[in-house]
């Protein structure tokens, strides 16, 4: 029963999207009614299954030996990061439809745009559920495959470079999660994924140093996808999709499987016993810090309105990767926290960039001056979503900001310490590069004429603005009343859910 | 009890309440501000509700908000907390009925009102605050909404000004989150009662405290920063200049004490009886005092002197503080080394002095700020400007602006009969105190001050009083007594009787009224408000024996407000008589700013460093980061992954003799070019083709030929013979 609606929610989207492509409708509407039903559809059937969710693991097909097989498993991290999943699939696919409307290309490909789209849905539940380490290797590649077309959509010469480098990249980055696959193979009890780690400590005796490299490796392989420093740039320019890919796709559901999957790499496979205290650790934590103030800063020095928050992405990511390279329970917790948190938050902030692309027509942070006037519902929601991204305590960004530095002061690592630091100084250039629009678009200044800005402008319909109202309502209650979540997260990073 | 969460919540639901209004109801301006006038004097009721509590006896305790931001919201009721916030809705009681005139043609005054309230909730919040956490979570709430109040003209100028504002606090805030999650970590708690327990717990242990003290640095970046401590008051002019009157009286009169507050529960809480803190906090509070006070003196500006003054005054307070922690270290080494009775006593009542001084100087400082800043907003009102020369003169024949200023003026400048001569006399009575203490005993106990140190402090301590006299007689010269340089606008001032309006007069004459009364009976009014609002109720046990009032007005006490009177007539007399009051041009004397402009910290050293030298480094090692990958496969690309290059024949010759020969004609070019010599080509490749084939053709003749086969066969035959030789 579990086993058929796992793969019912995997392959569903991927029929619908099929079944898009043979079907003829005679109006917009009712295209986008049947492509809303089979994603809502399928978010219904995930809760379903996360509800009854099973920690053992269920095998599909055996390939060789007893380690290879193909297997899913629902714990505490899939039911975290296939719960987030499900819940923006719909809400991003309902906002998608007016953003398509608006886009040059929109008509001619909308079709298969829409195939990968709720395809990638399909796979990201993949990668969620997977009950080993192959099959989220699997997975993970899948999911390059069906996104590049996402980046491409325009079919721009941007748009194709973009695409290129977002499939090199990643590709490359398997490769070299491919290694620590391998060598997980060789030392490992199981590839099966189980809290506290699967080495085999008296096979890896003389060649820990050897493990650890293996390590390294695979935790950037891996974080190819979660935009680790030097391994970022394809991530700003995969920018030029349409602004529901990014949104969904670069803020949450692909570089947060680069994050799930380091997490199920750290925590689940090489175990944070073994890895604790080593060099691995410190080497990647400064990596990881380093990146969280590199990509603020960059995003303070961009003046594209979506690439900046891409950058604000990157450095967002590397909070997530610090949480997870803390190496402690609680460094696991506030992790996962921020990474649903993020998704809600950098997801809010893209959708309200996308607006101002459909509504008003700009791309420049300059273009925004006095436009709160015009779309003032956006804006407040934009201002919301920034605030929360600074961390201002009342909001979800600084729940999830607090339970990092908790850990990261708990662990006693002195480079946790400088971590927590950084954070804060990332959060400051979060508030000059967030606050920046913000107050562009409230205060033109005096000299302003409000003529300038076309009258057309206003805020987005209802399937715009249905999205924003919930998301802005989770930033809140998230912030304000946090504790259910975090005992589930703490629960989960125990190993106990 | 939740009494102290309804005084926080109340002006929230005011500001939902005006905001649905504004949409619903026509935007009738004059009901609004009644509305705010009756949201200020309501939320006062509440504020002196919890005071009645407290003095009839009815225990407030703690009161839970749970699980907000993760930790959930503490509220306590202290005395201190309990005057501060009757004084927070107090200020913003009579800045309502200021703003009813002030505000009156005001195009944004919904939005304002809006932000105000939120910002007077705030600000309850941060004084009942229980926790740490609850205090940063409203000082956070206070700095955004405030930012409001200096963006509000949306003049170039405010918007810089507000641009640095949210900056300073913004960075501020996140300083003091880094203390709270080191706090956190430390002493496991982030309640204040509990706080002071376990730091005194971990000091008794004699365990490392090196990172309460990081945790206490960065908080009071934070807290400093809203104080207007030296080194992070580089916002104060500018925010100070551009809010409106109203706002910029709040800002003096009660947002600064937030963050003095804020460094009184790090002082006395987090790190009790750390002498070494104590003297930092002294060290910055003195140069706060000093150079607020210089830069008071040589402004010409109404509002920017203001602020200066409004800085040294800080400066003072802090010194206060400073002077608490270092006397509590000193109560703690007399205790371990076993000095009792009237020695101990002694020190007690020094004690004492410091945190009376330091409570009622706040207080003293917030009453005459909203006096000096409504009276600088009635001025506004009516000529537009803050620049000393155009408002001179504005104030001959106004009686009630004419003594509410000055009582204001001599009341921060510490002449007797006034309040603020109470609070200065205190701070400088524990400061002389202390160095006698020093000087009879100090060799023999480990402290953190010395008493040559403490002679300064007392002497710039004089000095600073010295320059708010100074700069107050500037501005009361200016306003009262000369006449402006214009006779036709002179005319003008003097004829105007109706300046403000009689809610305008109400809401300083209210605020002016203590100040005689607390100056003429200190022992009746202000020693029992001081004794009242100890920040910590520990104290209290400790000073319930010091039962001596101090003589205000003995010689002793009155000598050292007269070293400042000199010293303040010395400066004016010689500073604005003589270097400020310039002949601007023919026949016309007037003020000028004579501060170096470019001594300008905000402009030359936060904002050049922050916008110019570190977005330069850091974007040029960005760039190269963010292009590495990109650069490496390139590199790779052009190299040794190099497309093959397209197969071609060559039509005579091979590679060798081809490359040879092209080269030897480049050769031959380039030396015809040197000798300069007439270049005809040779065509070596060619030649060396013909060479080539040469060659081989006659290799291989000699191949096929029988001789060749017979000499091979000899060299075979040879070489087998030598190896018989050598191995046999």
């Amino acid at each position: 029963m579990i086993f058929g609606l796992i793969l019912t929610v995997i392959l569903l989207p991927f029929a619908g999207g099929m079944l898009l492509q043979v079907l003829k409708f005679k109006e917009k509407k009712y295209k986008q009614f049947y492509i809303f039903s089979y994603v809502l559809l399928n978010t219904l059937l995930t809760y379903v299954l996360l509800s009854q969710g099973t920690t053992n693991l269920i095998r599909v097909i055996n390939f060789a030996g007893e380690k290879l097989d193909f297997s899913f498993k629902i714990d505490g991290m899939s039911m975290v990061f296939a719960g987030l999943v499900a819940t923006l699939w719909p809400l991003a696919t309902l906002y998608s439809f007016p953003y398509m409307e608006h886009e040059h290309n929109g008509r001619v490909h909308e079709n298969i745009f829409y195939m990968f789209y709720t395809a990638t849905y399909g796979v990201t539940l993949g990668i969620a559920m997977s009950g080993n380490m192959l099959t989220m290797y699997c997975f993970y590649e899948l999911l390059t495959l069906v996104t590049v077309p996402l980046v491409m959509h325009t079919l721009t010469r941007e748009a194709v470079h973009a695409s290129r480098k977002y499939f090199y990249y990643s590709l490359g980055g398997a490769a070299f999660a491919f290694i620590g696959l391998i060598f997980l193979l060789v030392y490992g009890d199981s590839l099966a994924f189980t809290y506290g780690g699967v080495l085999n400590l008296s096979q890896v005796q003389n060649k820990k140093d050897l493990l650890l490299l293996i390590y390294v490796l695979a935790f950037m392989g891996f974080g190819v996808k979660a935009a680790v420093c030097p391994f970022n740039s394809w991530l700003p320019q995969a920018g030029v999709a349409p602004t529901p890919v990014t949104a969904l796709l670069h803020a949450v559901a692909v570089v947060k499987s680069g994050a799930f999957a380091i997490m199920r790499l750290t925590y689940y496979s090489f175990g944070i016993n073994f890895l604790r205290g080593t060099w691995a650790q410190y080497l990647l934590l400064a990596i990881v810090i380093f990146t969280i103030f590199y990509g603020s800063s960059m995003a303070v020095k961009e003046t594209h309105i979506k690439r900046r928050l891409a950058y604000s992405t990157i450095s967002n990511l590397s909070y997530i990767l610090f949480g997870v390279l803390i190496m402690t329970p609680l460094g696991l917790a506030g992790a996962l926290c921020h990474m649903v948190f993020h998704g809600v938050m950098k997801i809010c902030s893209f959708f309200c960039a996308g607006a101002f692309i459909t509504q008003a027509h700009v791309n420049f942070v300059h273009e925004l001056n006095g436009m709160a006037k015009r779309m003032p519902k956006v804006f407040a929601v934009f201002t919301v979503s920034s605030l929360a991204l600074m961390g201002v305590p009342g909001l979800c960004g600084f729940v999830s900001k607090w339970h990092l530095a908790k850990a990261a002061f708990a662990s006693g690592n002195l480079l946790a310490y400088v971590g927590v630091g950084v954070l804060l100084v990332s959060a400051l250039l979060t508030a000059i590069y967030m606050l920046g629009i913000v107050i562009r678009a409230y205060f033109p200044g005096n000299a302003f004429d409000y003529k300038t800005l076309h009258e057309d402008i206003h805020d987005p319909d209802w399937r715009m603005m249905l999205p924003f109202f919930l998301f802005v309502a989770a930033m809140v209650v998230f912030g304000v009343y946090s504790a259910p979540f975090v005992e589930f997260f703490a629960g989960v990073a125990r190993g106990l859910i | 009890m939740r009494e102290t969460f309804t005084a926080v919540l109340f002006p929230f639901v005011m500001c939902m309440i005006v905001g649905l209004m504004s949409k619903v109801k026509s935007k009738e301006k004059k009901t609004f501000a009644l509305i705010m006038i009756l949201a200020g004097a309501w939320e006062l009721v509440l504020a002196l509700y919890l005071l009645s509590c407290d003095l009839r006896g009815i225990g407030i305790g703690v009161f839970e908000v749970p699980g907000v931001g993760g930790l959930g919201l503490h509220f306590l009721y202290t005395g201190f907390r309990g005057i501060f916030g009757v004084l927070t809705a107090f200020a913003w009681f009579v800045t309502a009925l200021f703003s009813y005139e002030y505000m009156k043609n005001d195009t944004n005054v919904i939005r304002y009102d809006l932000y105000n309230l939120l910002t007077l909730g705030a600000t309850m919040g941060i004084f009942y605050a229980a926790d740490l956490f609850t205090l940063f979570f409203f000082f956070e709430m206070m700095s955004f909404t405030s930012f409001m109040w200096v963006a509000h003209r949306q003049t170039r100028e405010a918007l810089y000004a507000a641009g640095t504002y949210l900056g300073i606090a913004v960075a501020g805030g996140m300083a003091i989150l880094m203390g709270v999650f080191i706090v956190y970590d430390r002493l496991g708690t982030l309640a204040f009662d509990a706080m002071y327990g376990r730091a005194a717990e971990l000091m008794m242990s004699g365990e490392d405290i090196t990172w309460l003290f990081v945790a206490a640095g960065c908080m009071f970046v934070g807290f400093g920063a809203k104080a207007s401590a030296f080194p992070v008051h580089v916002w104060l002019p500018d925010s100070y200049t551009e809010a409106p009157a109203p706002a910029t009286a709040l800002l003096s009169a009660v947002l600064s004490k937030t963050g003095i507050f804020g460094i009184l529960l790090i002082t006395l809480d987090m790190l009790p009886m750390q002498g070494s803190w104590g003297a930092f906090i002294l060290i910055v509070g003195v140069v706060t005092m000093v150079a607020g006070g210089i830069r008071g003196v040589m402004s010409g500006n109404l509002k920017i002197t203001l602020a200066y003054s409004s800085m040294s005054q800080i400066g003072f307070i802090l010194t206060g503080v400073g002077m608490q922690s270092l006397l509590a270290e000193y109560l703690m080494a007399a205790d371990a080394a076993g000095v009792e009775g009237e020695a101990a006593s002694a020190i007690i009542e020094v004690f004492g002095l410091a945190i009376n001084g330091t409570c009622l100087h706040m207080l003293n400082h917030s009453l005459v700020k909203l006096v000096l800043f409504m009276a600088a907003g009635v001025v506004f009102m009516q000529v537009g400007s803050y620049d000393l020369n155009q408002v001179r003169g504005f104030g001959r024949r106004k009686p009630f602006l004419l003594i509410t200023f000055v009582l204001a003026a001599a009341g921060v400048g510490g002449i007797p009969l006034l309040n603020g001569y109470v609070s200065k006399t205190l701070l400088h009575e524990s400061i002389a105190g202390y160095r006698e203490l020093l000087a009879q005993s100090g060799s023999s106990l480990a402290l953190s001050a010395t008493p040559v140190m403490m002679k300064a402090v007392e002497a710039l301590f004089l000095f600073s009083g010295g320059l708010t006299i100074a700069y107050m007689t500037k501005l009361f010269v200016v306003l009262f007594v000369e006449k402006n340089s214009d006779k036709k606008v002179q005319e003008a001032y003097d004829a105007k009787r109706e300046y403000a309006s009689v809610l305008t007069k109400a809401a300083i004459g209210v605020c002016a009224l203590p100040i005689p009364l607390v100056g003429l009976l200190p022992n009746l009014v202000a020693e029992p408000v001081a004794a009242y609002g100890l920040v910590r109720f520990g104290l209290s046990e400790l000073l319930r024996h010091q039962q001596e009032h101090v003589h205000f007005f003995a010689l002793k006490n009155l000598s050292g407000a007269l070293v400042s009177i000199l010293v303040g007539a010395v400066v004016y007399a010689v500073v604005v008589r003589f270097m400020m009051l310039r002949g601007l041009s023919a026949g016309y004397k007037g003020y000028r700013d004579i501060f170096p402009s470019w001594l300008n910290m905000e402009k030359y050293v936060y904002r050049a460093v922050l916008y110019t030298a570190v977005p330069f480094v850091l974007g040029i090692i960005s760039r190269i980061l963010d292009s590495i990958v990109d650069i490496l496969v390139v590199i790779l690309r052009k190299t040794v992954y190099s497309d093959r290059e397209l197969p071609y024949e060559l039509p005579e010759g091979n590679r060798v003799t081809h490359r040879i020969g092209v080269t030897m004609e480049r050769v031959r070019l380039v030396y015809c070019a040197v000798m300069r010599k007439e270049y005809t080509p040779k065509n070596y490749a060619h030649k060396l083709a013909i060479k080539e084939i040469d060659v081989f053709e006659n290799f291989r003749i000699i191949e096929r030929s029988l001789s060749f086969g017979l000499f091979m066969f000899c060299v075979g035959l040879g070489l087998t013979m030598i190896y018989l030789l050598v191995v046999n």
